[in-house]
């Protein structure tokens, strides 16, 4: 090579031989260096826990996180100041999906998931459960989920106990409710099809329809049955709905929801100019909230109302479930999921889709407020907007910043938003 | 080397500064804004606007008070109408080309032809039509065809013109939607929102499905509104915000935010945009109409 060149032979010598020094005395120095390394961080780790006796004790139990064992506290904790609780790095979410990123890019995503809450069922530092949970998966899930609203019956289904996980996905995933794969191959995973095809008549067989009869996790009744039922189901009178040859079912008399209106009309509904009824992801709307057959909740809802509505109403799940200082104080009856205090399920000419007026659907349980409050109505018409007052021209009942639900800080935003101060 | 990496740079540089640029110049300024009047008292709920271009004329729908108020161009009050009596909850009228009124009369279910010059009202007969439409929003090509919007059965029913009458044409039914909320004509294409999963479904005249737009950041939109560039105005009821989209469904710029004071929206409901590139909000919540000017 050297020839090559033409380099002279001497000076070619002298480099080679500078080379191996300079390669000698990197591979010293990134020896001391990680050597260094595993001291400090092995020296850090010791330093922390002298003050976190806690976290030293689960750091012997079991499992410990990896990147705690490897690298030290310091990895996600700046040990001198930070903006986040716990002296975090960055917020959890970021924290966390700076390693974890590929379970998270899914269609449907677990609420925890989406508001970087992974604490809450993790722990950071160590765990004796499986992927670091703080307890065991059941136990988890019913932390949040209630467990009376899951399992309503002395009859469970059996997968149950072996785990929600052996349905649902922890994370996210791209079918409904989280599960792991489509229903109707979650059903036929277990239940003979053939077995089913006979005891069922063959219409049954689409994908999810099971759930229109059975509650998958548990009932008071054997075979799963929800407990309540709609009329022409409970007299056997398929064929107020149904096209029967024989006995035999073979389809259904309307795809729509002309099919319900038959026996429930729903024409003053119609000539609302809020409604409700309009919109669905069926292609019979009224199929998105009733069942038709059997059901666990009056008047034959699919499932509570609160999961029904925040099925398809997201940002007012979100804003409930938020944590955040903006929505920090709610209403009660929100959080207990009771929409249905003030909205009309169907429809209504009120904005919001209340029952009534403003006033009229608030004072129905402030009494007191009836008689006594700051002038509303057309006494008192709202300078921003030459609006007639109401409650929520101050308050908002789905989560407001201030105490009682107060939209502006009473202290000092609020009454100058209308009362301006003279100078 | 040093050249790509120059042209590299100015390249990243250009399309920073060209976006900024773009969302900059699509920002808006409040024109006006109208509450009612005095002699006639105040909006209660209006749900929609029409502007008439022939005339330079703004109606406005007052739903709740069951009237529609005509307002000249430069918005001063003209008269009231409340069709003697006939309209029950409107919630939106257009102007046809014979200088007829077409007010959908959600109150009784059913839609309006209200004949000025001979002073009748008809109703646009849905006999024929299976299930029976539950009207609501309208919208009129250049051929004249009157697209009316079937709220319930999540279809478009079109009507063709004739003797100063409305034929049923035939009806556009997407399956895959989950409920129209809006739909306007622009360019010879239906645009028809839908608020649930947030898409814009575009047909063609014979009723084919040309595209579908997916719109991000929103929470609820209720009315969309096409500009004369062909940008599209959505209109978010929960945010009280117009956010405005390319057709490829990317955002390029916002107008307004949640709140009461002038400027700001709450729970709105209709967007409409004239010839002169102003754009109307039906600030339902507000109970007011706001006029913007796209700068």
């Amino acid at each position: 090579m050297m020839k090559i060149l033409g380099v002279p032979k001497e000076r070619g010598k002298l480099k080679t031989e500078n080379f191996k020094l300079k390669t000698a005395l990197i591979c010293i120095t990134f020896f001391i260096f990680f050597s260094l390394s595993s001291f400090v961080h092995a020296n850090e780790n010791t330093n922390c826990l002298r003050c976190h006796p806690k976290i030293k004790a689960r750091l012997s139990m079991g499992k410990v996180h990896s990147p705690l064992k490897q690298k030290g506290c310091t990895i996600c904790h700046n040990i001198h100041a930070s903006d986040q609780p716990h002296l975090l790095r960055r917020p959890v979410k970021g924290l966390c999906l700076s390693c974890h990123k590929e379970k998270f890019s899914t269609k449907y995503s677990h609420f925890p998931v989406v508001q970087g809450e992974c604490e809450k069922c993790h722990d950071p530092h160590a765990s004796i459960y499986v992927a670091l949970l703080r307890n065991p998966e059941n136990k988890i899930c019913f932390s949040c989920h209630k467990k009376e609203e899951i399992v309503t019956g002395k009859y469970l289904h059996p997968p149950i106990k072996k785990g929600c996980l052996s349905c649902h996905k922890a994370h996210g995933g791209n079918y409904q409710w989280l599960l792991n794969r489509n229903l109707k191959e979650i059903c036929f995973g277990c239940h003979v099809k053939r077995k089913v095809s006979t005891s069922h008549n063959a219409l049954y067989m689409e994908g999810g329809i099971c759930l229109s009869c059975h509650n998958v996790h548990a009932s008071a009744s054997v075979h799963l049955l929800h407990r309540i039922s709609h009329r022409p189901y409970a007299k056997r009178q398929c064929g107020e709905c149904h096209i029967l040859e024989g006995k035999k079912i073979r389809g259904i008399k309307e795809r729509d929801r002309s099919l319900c209106l038959r026996c429930h009309p729903m024409e003053k509904e119609d000539r609302s100019i809020y409604s409700h009824i309009h919109a669905g992801l069926n292609e019979n709307v009224c199929l998105d909230c009733h069942s038709p057959h059997l059901s666990d909740e009056k008047p034959n809802l699919k499932a509570p109302l609160r999961w029904l509505c925040f099925n398809c109403h997201r940002d007012a799940r979100k804003r409930i479930l938020s944590k955040s200082k903006a929505y920090k104080y709610k209403h009660p009856e929100v959080l207990k999921g009771n929409c249905l205090d003030c909205h009309s399920a169907h429809a209504s000419n009120y904005l919001y889709l209340f029952k009534g007026g403003v006033v009229a659907v608030c004072t129905s349980c402030h009494k007191r407020h009836a008689k006594f409050t700051h002038p509303l109505g057309k006494k008192a018409i709202d300078p921003r907007c030459r609006v007639e007052m109401d409650c929520v021209s101050c308050h908002n009942p789905m989560g407001a910043k201030d105490i009682y639900h107060i939209i502006f800080d009473h202290r000092k935003e609020l009454c100058i938003q209308c009362h301006k101060i003279k100078t | 080397m040093k050249r790509i990496c120059y042209l590299l740079l100015f390249t990243i540089h250009y399309s920073l500064f060209t976006s900024y640029f773009a969302h900059a110049y699509l920002k808006a300024k409040v024109v006006t804004v109208i509450y009612g009047e005095e002699k006639i008292g105040a909006f209660n709920q209006p749900q929609s606007v029409y502007f008439d271009e022939k005339r330079g004329r703004l109606y406005v729908v007052d739903t709740l008070n069951n009237r529609l108020i005509s307002y000249d161009k430069n918005y001063k009050f003209l008269s009231q109408f409340n069709a003697e009596g006939r309209l029950k909850v409107p919630v939106s009228m257009l102007k046809d080309k014979n200088g007829h009124l077409i007010v959908t009369n959600k109150g009784e279910g059913g839609v309006l032809i209200i004949y000025l010059k001979e002073k009748l009202i008809k109703t646009i007969d849905f006999k024929g039509i299976f299930p029976r439409p539950v009207p609501c929003y309208l919208a009129l090509d250049e051929d004249g065809r009157l697209y009316i919007l079937d709220q319930a059965y999540k279809r478009i029913l079109i009507f063709s013109p004739k003797n100063g009458d409305y034929k049923f044409l035939k009806a556009i039914k997407e399956p895959r939607c989950a409920g129209f909320s809006d739909i306007k004509i622009f360019d010879r294409h239906i645009y028809a929102l839908d608020s649930l999963l947030a898409k814009v479904f575009v047909y063609d005249q014979e009723g084919r499905l040309v595209r579908s737009i997916a719109l991000r950041s929103l929470r609820f939109p209720v009315s969309l509104a096409l500009d004369r560039y062909g940008r599209l105005y959505i209109l978010d009821g929960h945010q009280g915000k117009v956010f405005i989209f390319k057709e490829s469904g990317e955002v390029i710029g916002e107008i307004g935010r949640g709140g009461w004071k002038e400027g700001r929206l709450y729970y709105p409901r209709y967007l409409l945009f004239d010839k002169e590139n102003r754009l109307y909000v039906v600030d339902t919540g507000n109970n007011r109409v706001q006029v913007f000017k796209i700068k």
